[in-house]
């Protein structure tokens, strides 16, 4: 009878509270962590999903267009547009490219219709889409995204401009 | 006797079991710790890349207008620092220009011109340590070979 006689240690619990504890910082430490890199993580993919996918989509449709005479500006209607000109079994096209209520949208018509602004397709959600033409037809276009992301591109279409040697 | 022994070899098993789980949490917790550092590192990676790329993009196609002098840069881009035959942007850690105090990242451009081609030199830096460095080159045409080209 007197081996079944159980005597209660303090440290017993002491050690088992002070896990408890460690594994409870433990996971606030990780929670914290696992909060901070999806957080970083969802503002990348939204930023890139929105303000990369529209730079970067610009950038190569001017580059298809490499020519002066090919890349130039417009109105869709009141809205700004950057407008490419493609040639297709000697008839003019005109691809619009302008921003429609945040939506980001390409318009693909003959350079004889005239465009309207519902007709276009939505490439991506921006805020703003400013283009400016400035000297030796450098074009300036920036974009803002809903996130307030901001990005600016510098495009020059054709060739290097040649300076007095040439 | 008997009593004690028995009740050395039960506090001796708790504190082989608290041992092993403090060890198991501790291994977890790195492991953790690390992937997480991990993925903070890459994205980091990914941002400076992505800003990078931007800025090499805006820079090659302003240098494609440069005639025989970089001035374009300080018209279009202004707030670059000159020095001598380099031009030097400092940027804060969100990629916003700075002042070169605040600075946490920096662009260098070095520009050249000689009779065939034009040349920039473009690197990218954080606090000294070198992150991307990149040349460009565009030729220069003779009036003949522009001619040519465009038949």
């Amino acid at each position: 009878m007197k081996t079944t006689i159980r005597r209660k240690h303090s440290m017993d619990s002491l050690f088992v509270l002070i896990l408890l504890g460690l594994f409870i910082l433990f996971l606030l430490i990780l929670l914290l962590f696992s909060v901070k890199a999806y957080q970083a993580s969802v503002n990348g993919t939204k930023e890139n999903n929105g303000i990369r996918t529209a730079m970067s989509y610009v950038t190569t449709k001017v580059h298809q267009h490499d020519s002066p005479d090919l890349v130039f500006t417009r109105y869709v209607e009141d809205l700004p547009a950057l407008c490419l000109k493609d040639t297709i079994n000697g008839k003019e096209y005109v691809t619009y490219i302008y921003l429609d209520q945040q939506d980001l949208k390409e318009l693909f018509v003959s350079s004889e219709s005239t465009p309207s602004r519902q007709m276009g397709t939505t490439l991506c959600h921006l805020q703003s889409f400013q283009i400016d033409v400035l000297e030796n037809e450098l074009f300036h276009i920036q974009f803002t995204d809903p996130e307030h992301h901001f990005g600016e591109l510098f495009l020059k279409p054709g060739f290097p401009q040649q300076g007095e040697q040439s | 006797m008997n009593y004690r022994k028995h009740r050395n070899n039960r506090t001796n098993l708790f504190f082989m079991e608290i041992l092993s789980s403090i060890l198991i949490l501790s291994l977890c917790m790195t492991i953790c710790i690390r992937l997480f550092s991990a993925s903070w590192q890459n994205r980091k990676q990914a941002r400076e890349w992505n800003h990078i790329q931007e800025l090499i993009i805006n820079v090659s196609e302003l240098f494609k207008t440069c005639s025989d002098s970089a001035s374009v840069f300080s018209e279009y881009l202004p707030n670059g620092m000159i020095d001598n035959d380099s031009m030097v942007y400092y940027y804060n850690s969100d990629w916003t220009i700075s002042d070169s105090s605040d600075s946490f990242y920096q662009m260098c451009l070095i520009p050249s011109f000689d009779e065939t081609e034009k040349k920039l030199e473009i690197a990218f830096y954080q606090n000294d340590t070198e992150l991307y460095k990149t040349e460009i080159r565009y030729p220069i045409f003779s009036v003949l070979e522009k001619e040519a080209v465009h038949e």
